[in-house]
């Protein structure tokens, strides 16, 4: 049996890595979900930020450069407002991954729903005084 | 927008070379999309405080470019020792400071007759991996636990260089050097004496007592010595200029190309010329001196060795301002 010693700052530490682990795959989907329509390095920040989804800049504009290398976007220089720009949209090759990745992505989390909402339902059930009136419920509780 | 230069030109520096240029295009647009986007909600042009708040937010230079690497390398060893944002600093200080090492050591150790070896040279190279290693792993570690990348002061970048600007300073050092070599050469009295004390301090009067030299230049000399001057004093006159007017033209750079190439062709002759110090039979004990002769004529055929490689590496790198020096070059698109 392993006794590990957890202080808070070491706990904080800990989720922050997890967390890190779970955002890099999501941020992929992410990107490519937003570059369907095509934008630049800012603006697709600026836009995944207003949808909630806050990302740095040191972590955004390399992954851009990724993907594109990788074959899943296209990239064009063009000027814009008086400024060239390089322009982002997602390949044919990314839009297929996107939909493989984005299955997936329900999958998994139709899975883990599957598994945490029993649970979760268990613990509310036992902490929810009075017991929750639901006619259905009673009904079933009857039948048996 | 100084600043937004500034910033770019220190993250340019830890940048891959292949893709150096295509980055900092794209990251100076991303930098003054977001820099408009807010002048225009304030409608009002951004105070330095506000260039700072954004450039800080982008993050430190170092750290920036790390993260453009494919490699992403680090020093490992049970745990990771340098990781990928030093590792490339670290790599380039290791092999320059190896280079060093291996070269020095392979010179001193001809000059003094000890056979240049691997099992020589490892004792001398493990102590500058110990030394540059131990160092980074501290910076590594001080990273970690303090985040002293993190906190970077945008305040404190340096200014951006003009890569055309020529340093007076330097200008100055190398013709003071080369007029003091030209006094010398033509044995201007006392410029020898001087340069001699500056060197050994009193201990040049030993050489003044001595009855005659140990050494003499061999007769090859006579064949370099007006050539040499000339090489110098038109270096010297190309000096005078560049600190008149020190900014870098194609023509100045040019002649610049064409003055190194003279002094290589130089180099090259010297290097075949064989001996260039012999012992002088009017020496007292001069047989003593053979070993002394060997040692030096050593020394100056690996310098003048090194100085052809160093000047081969000036002519190319001159060789290259002058490719990518257009007329309508401006300096900071230059520097980038």
């Amino acid at each position: 049996m392993i006794i590990a010693s957890t202080t808070p700052a070491s706990l904080t530490d800990l989720f922050d890595a997890l967390r890190l682990e779970l955002r890099r795959g999501c941020l992929v989907v992410a990107v490519l979900a937003q570059l369907k329509s095509e934008q630049y390095g800012y603006t697709l920040r600026k836009s995944l930020s207003d949808d909630g989804l806050i990302i740095d800049e040191s972590t955004l504009y390399p992954l851009l450069r990724r993907l594109e290398s990788q074959g899943l976007l296209l990239s064009e220089w063009r000027e814009e407002n008086k400024r060239n720009k390089r322009f982002y949209r997602l390949s044919p090759a990314g839009a297929q991954v996107l939909d493989q990745l984005l299955e997936e992505w329900r999958r998994i989390n139709a899975s883990i729903d599957r598994m945490v909402e029993p649970h979760t339902a268990k613990r509310s059930a036992h902490d929810a005084t009075p017991a929750p009136t639901d006619p259905q419920h009673d009904l079933a509780a009857k039948e048996s | 927008m100084q600043l937004v230069d500034r910033y770019l030109q220190e993250v340019k520096h830890c940048l891959p070379a292949a893709q150096r240029d295509d980055i900092l295009k794209e990251l100076s647009a991303n930098i003054l999309g977001e820099m408009d986007d807010r002048e225009a909600a304030l409608g009002r042009p951004l105070t330095e405080d506000e260039q700072i708040a954004i450039l800080q937010q982008q993050g430190s230079p170092m750290v920036v470019a790390s993260r453009y690497r494919h490699d992403q390398r680090t020093f490992t060893f049970g745990r990771v020792i340098i990781g990928p944002a030093l590792f490339p600093l670290y790599a380039k200080i290791l092999t320059l400071n190896l280079t060093i090492t291996v070269v020095v050591s392979s010179i001193v150790m001809t000059a003094l007759g000890v056979r240049v070896g691997l099992t020589a040279l490892f004792w001398p190279a493990l102590l500058q991996f110990s030394i540059v290693t131990a160092i980074f792993a501290g910076i590594e570690q001080s990273q970690n636990k303090f985040h002293i990348l993190d906190r970077w002061n945008p305040r404190a970048l340096p200014p951006v260089r003009d890569p055309l600007k020529i340093s007076r300073a330097n200008t100055f050092f190398e013709m003071f050097v080369n007029l003091v070599f030209v006094l010398c050469w033509l044995h201007v009295p006392g410029a020898t004496y001087a340069v001699a004390y500056l060197f050994l301090g009193p201990a040049v009067r030993y050489l003044e007592a001595a009855s005659a030299d140990p050494l003499v230049y061999a007769p090859a000399w006579q064949i370099f010595y007006l050539p040499i001057l000339l090489f110098v004093l038109l270096s010297v006159a190309q000096q005078g200029l560049n600190f008149a007017f020190p900014r870098w033209t194609r023509s100045r750079l040019i002649a610049r190309v064409s003055l190194s190439s003279l002094g290589l062709l130089l180099t090259f002759l010297l290097f075949r010329a064989g001996d260039l110090f012999l012992v002088n039979p009017e020496a007292t004990h001069a047989t003593q001196y053979a070993g002394l002769a060997v040692a030096i004529n050593a020394v100056v055929h690996y310098s003048v060795l090194g100085g052809a490689l160093i000047t081969l590496c000036q002519i190319a790198w001159q060789i290259r301002r002058i490719l990518r020096l257009t007329p309508q070059t401006s300096s900071v698109a230059a520097a980038f």
